[in-house]
């Protein structure tokens, strides 16, 4: 004989017991802005964002080449060295202002990138070399870990109201 | 021994070895501190868990493809006593725990508390899966009960030590309560912590065991039994942790090094009394409110008694955490009671 009425207990319990692994760790944001200058041949680039950038999170790079002449730019990233990355194109868009550029580009794994920018214009060719430090996922937050921590109570309180209705059951069963 | 016996069997005793495990890890954190998560007494712990996990599935499959009466079925598919289901999930709990507390002690340091989230998290796990073992033997307790079968001494016997574990695991839940956090801040007010702990886990335990049992002294054996386990390992901890340390070329935080804790030898001693009190006062009226509150007062003292051991004590503390404990002996004691309940007259 089989009760299948107590497989809802049960999975509560999973759900109690899985819940954590939906959860997903909030990140951290303590991330600076910061600007540079380098030089892509005649051009100079200049490059505004986030340091160190977040992982796997669409990043900005805003970008203005002198000298403004209506030069394309396309963009890449590359793995820096010992970052276990691939290779990927970024977006780039036309900026509000003549000679501006809006570069968009996400980092799949932590550590060391380069957002290699190329310029090609009526002055010539260029290319500049951004070094990214891209930050790993940031600390959990000690209320999340509570919350995730203490998750199976939940499965284990709807488990026990149950024994509760089992126990008041068999009671009255054997008067 | 059949399946039924021996698929609990094998569950009691690799929770066992994963409770070794954690007593070890306890003193290992207390005198050497974690350096990695492959220490020593995480192997043994963790070796256990994953032990227990296999042992619980395939005890499922087994019963599932034997299709013998007496269980429960999960997913429509599975069918298994309950308790080896409810021990899967405890190990599950556990499961999901190590990784995230691994990853807590990367944020928050080496020697996090005991009250970090996924140290709790881990020790609900294990309570849920020794509650399961319980469950699988009280089931069977229950069939050979109603048929008039051998057997009942030693079952019983089973599943009041597979219970005691319950105790030494709540036991370990309110350890930071005697020595780094004997307070919790409630407003202005500042309460005790351990012996409402004490009176929840000892009325609890002991009321669950009297009502399964249904006979007097269960409560007092079942704590015997979790004080006699949590001093062998109080006393083996220090020498586990000072061979280890040798072996792996390890230095103690203190320069004594490991030694044996008295106060870890005291407390599970000290429970005896109220468990002595539940008995009497569970015989006199049965259900496990009077009982729970009953032993909830040697409960208390104790309690405090403890903690005014090792740190000083407040007397507005010490007498908000005795009013406190009463009410919480009482409930546990009416969740022990139920749970009894259950064990005694379930055959799932």
């Amino acid at each position: 004989m089989t009760r299948p009425v107590a497989g809802a207990w049960l999975a509560a319990l999973a759900l109690a017991a899985g819940a954590p692994l939906a959860a997903a760790p909030a990140v951290a944001s303590a991330a600076a802005t910061r600007t540079d200058a380098y030089r892509a041949g005649p051009y100079t680039v200049t490059v505004t964002r986030e340091d160190p950038v977040q992982v796997d999170r669409a990043t900005v790079f805003a970008v203005a080449v002198a000298p403004a002449d209506g030069a394309g730019v396309v963009a890449v990233r590359l793995p820096g060295p010992g970052t276990a990355g691939r290779q990927g194109r970024a977006e780039t868009a036309p900026g509000a202002r003549p000679g501006t550029y809006v570069v968009t580009a996400a980092f799949p794994v932590r550590g060391a990138w380069v957002l290699a920018i190329a310029v090609d214009g009526r002055a010539g060719r260029g290319q500049a070399a951004v070094p990214v430090t891209v930050a790993a996922p940031g600390a959990i937050p000690e209320w999340l870990g509570w919350t995730i921590g203490l998750s199976p109570l939940a499965g284990l309180a709807v488990f026990l109201v149950a024994q509760v209705r089992t126990a008041r059951r068999l009671r009255s069963a054997v008067r | 021994m059949t399946v039924r016996l021996g698929v609990p069997a094998t569950l009691m005793a690799c929770l066992l070895v994963a409770s070794a495990g954690l007593a070890w890890d306890i003193a290992w954190h207390t005198y050497i501190g974690r350096d990695s998560f492959l220490t020593p007494p995480h192997a043994v712990l963790y070796g256990g868990v994953a032990a227990t996990g296999v042992a619980a599935l395939a005890g499922v499959l087994l019963e599932t493809w034997r299709r013998a009466p007496g269980t429960t079925m999960l997913l429509t598919v599975f069918q298994a006593p309950l308790g080896v289901f409810v021990t899967g999930f405890g190990v599950l709990t556990l499961v999901v725990s190590a990784p995230l507390d691994n990853y807590w002690h990367e944020l928050y340091g080496i020697d996090v508390t005991l009250w970090a989230p996924f140290h709790v998290m881990g020790l609900i796990g294990g309570l849920v899966a020794v509650m399961g073992v319980v469950y699988a033997f009280a089931a069977d307790l229950a069939r050979r009960r109603r048929l008039a079968v051998g057997g009942q001494v030693a079952l019983l016997a089973l599943a009041l030590f597979a219970w005691s574990a319950a105790l030494r695991g709540l036991l370990t839940i309110f350890q930071p309560a005697l020595f780094h956090s004997p307070t919790v801040v409630l407003g202005p007010l500042d309460v005790l912590t351990l012996p409402v702990g004490l009176a929840f886990s000892v009325a609890l335990v002991g009321a669950g065991a009297a009502v399964m049992s249904g006979r007097p002294p269960a409560a007092t054996v079942t704590v015997a039994m979790a004080a006699l386990v949590a001093i062998l390992f109080a006393l083996a901890a220090p020498g586990a942790v000072r061979w280890a340390a040798a072996a792996g070329g390890y230095t103690f935080y203190t320069p004594a090094g490991p030694v044996v804790q008295p106060l870890d030898l005291m407390v599970p001693l000290g429970l005896l009394v109220p468990a002595a009190v539940l008995d009497g006062v569970h015989r006199l009226v049965p259900g496990g409110v009077a009982a729970g509150a009953a032993a909830a007062v040697p409960a208390a003292a104790l309690g405090v008694w403890l903690v005014a051991q090792s740190v000083p004590v407040t007397a507005g503390a010490a007498v908000l955490g005795a009013a406190i404990a009463l009410p919480a002996g009482a409930a546990g004691g009416w969740l022990g009671a139920q749970l009894g309940t259950v064990w005694r007259l379930g055959e799932r």
